[in-house]
């Protein structure tokens, strides 16, 4: 019966949130309306210009073929050589804090310069495109990566590695059963930083130096002073990076964590 | 022909920076014998089982041991969180070689033997400390271990169940003939057929009446 109203009462606090949350979402639509009735449609387009113009976007088959894949293809890239980069750097440097030290100064610098720096000295490195992009991408994805596992490595329960070794567990078992299961909460949980971060990121080196994507056409628009597009882009950039949080990297996470203590 | 000791502790000296925890210190302990350690807190009673199960190396001397598989079961249970009260037993028995299936259905016996039923997919965040002591021992008994370490186990468990466990365990060590190495603060917890009794303080060990 106890149990009953436990876990009653959890699930009346979960719906809660998901009704604050939704009145945080309404709050920004209100805010946005407001301003929009309060500045110029030059610099605050009113949202229904803006799901218009997104409406508009979303129709065109050219938009989806020539730029929204296109930039879904970067930021995938992105993300994939972020978890491999950061993921096998964090992995070693986690065992062998040697590596550790040799890697931090790189870790430092991609985490401290600003976006903007990176994505000229960048530009200036691979040129424009795709290249350019995506590695950009993944270089701000990866240090995230890199230090919430070489950090959870490091903390991984000491007299857990103890009881393997008595119970002489495999290199194979100690790395599966022991490391990855102790390192899945903060992987996950970074992942979901570097996933937003990527997005963010791709969209920026898109505007200052692609012909194609989401960010190219963000920067057509502004020259072209269409607010209500930039706008939508942004509007569409957001939607992307809440998709991919919320259908892939929560439901991963919540599995795993399900599994931690 | 003479046996060779389970365990054997040669002229063994520990120390913790300035501080000797002890000197010189030997011990034989033949196959199937079943020894209590006793002594105050910091005497060094859980450093020697350390040694005993390769966890620790000596500053000087030498700890042998014939005696394998291992089961230990530490003062706290050192349960993989993630996994149930079952894969933590059954993870221990393939780790040992069993194949999977084998070693889940030898996990919950041994969990049924400790009054654990019903409890086998439990993870160990939903348990009690006792129970997850329970589930460690179980652990460290399921390998049928021809040495069993044991570190003050019965933390957490009301005097009851103690005893309980007490005779489970007993039936396992008389059945495999482990050889057992039990630290414990108190007399009262010794396992029923223990035949040694010693006392570890200032660094040596004292015979001492069971």
């Amino acid at each position: 019966m106890n149990d009953f109203l436990f876990f009653r009462f959890r699930a009346l606090q979960l719906r809660g949130t998901h009704i604050f949350a939704g009145l945080g979402v309404l709050g920004l639509f209100l805010a946005w309306y407001q301003a929009s009735c309060a500045f110029s449609g030059l610099v605050v387009p009113a949202p229904g210009e803006t799901l218009a113009a997104a409406a508009r976007l979303l129709s065109d088959t050219g938009f989806w073929a020539g730029h929204l894949l296109v930039s879904l293809r970067r930021m995938g890239l992105a993300l994939g050589a972020g978890i491999l980069a950061g993921g096998v750097l964090g992995l070693v440097a986690g065992l062998v804090p040697q590596v550790r030290a040799l890697v931090e100064p790189v870790r430092w610098i991609l985490t401290t310069v600003p976006g903007v720096v990176i994505v000229i000295v960048f530009m200036l490195w691979f040129g424009m495109g795709d290249v350019m992009v995506i590695s950009i991408a993944a270089s701000m994805g990866a240090p995230i990566i890199f230090v919430n596992l070489a950090d959870a490595l490091g903390r991984v329960d000491r007299h857990l590695l103890e009881m393997a070794r008595i119970y002489r567990f495999s290199l194979k078992m100690r790395l599966v059963k022991i490391y990855a299961m102790a390192v899945a909460g903060p992987f996950f949980s970074a992942l979901v930083i570097a996933g937003g971060n990527i997005v963010r990121v791709s969209v920026l080196a898109e505007v200052m130096g692609a012909d194609k994507g989401i960010g190219h056409c963000m920067a057509l628009a502004r020259s072209r002073l269409d607010t209500p597009e930039v706008y939508a882009l942004a509007l569409i950039s957001m939607c992307v990076a809440a998709a991919v949080e919320f259908f892939i990297f929560r439901p991963l996470e919540r599995r795993m964590k399900g599994r931690c203590p | 022909m003479t046996v060779k000791p389970a365990v054997s502790f040669e002229n063994v000296s520990m120390a913790f920076g300035r501080h000797t925890l002890f000197e010189n210190l030997s011990l034989d302990i033949p196959p199937g014998q079943v020894v209590g350690i006793q002594g105050p807190s910091g005497a060094g009673k859980s450093t020697l089982l350390k040694m005993a199960a390769g966890l620790g190396r000596p500053v000087n001397g030498r700890v042998r041991v014939h005696a394998h598989p291992l089961g230990y079961v530490f003062q706290e249970p050192r349960l993989l969180g993630w996994y149930t009260a079952r894969e933590n037993i059954s993870l221990a028995l393939e780790a040992a070689g069993m194949p999977v299936k084998t070693a889940k259905q030898t996990a919950s016996k041994y969990l049924k033997d400790l009054d654990l039923s019903g409890f086998e997919n439990h993870y160990p965040r939903e348990l009690s400390g006792g129970m997850n002591q329970r589930i460690s021992i179980a652990r460290a008994l399921s390998v049928s271990p021809e040495l069993l370490l044991l570190d003050e186990p019965f933390t957490g468990l009301d005097p009851a169940l103690k005893d309980r466990v007490k005779e489970r365990i007993w039936a396992v060590v008389e059945k495999t003939k482990a050889c057992v190495i039990h630290v414990t603060h108190s007399k009262q917890e010794l396992l029923p057929g223990t035949h040694a009794l010693f006392t570890l303080d200032r660094g040596r060990l004292y015979p001492d009446r069971v």
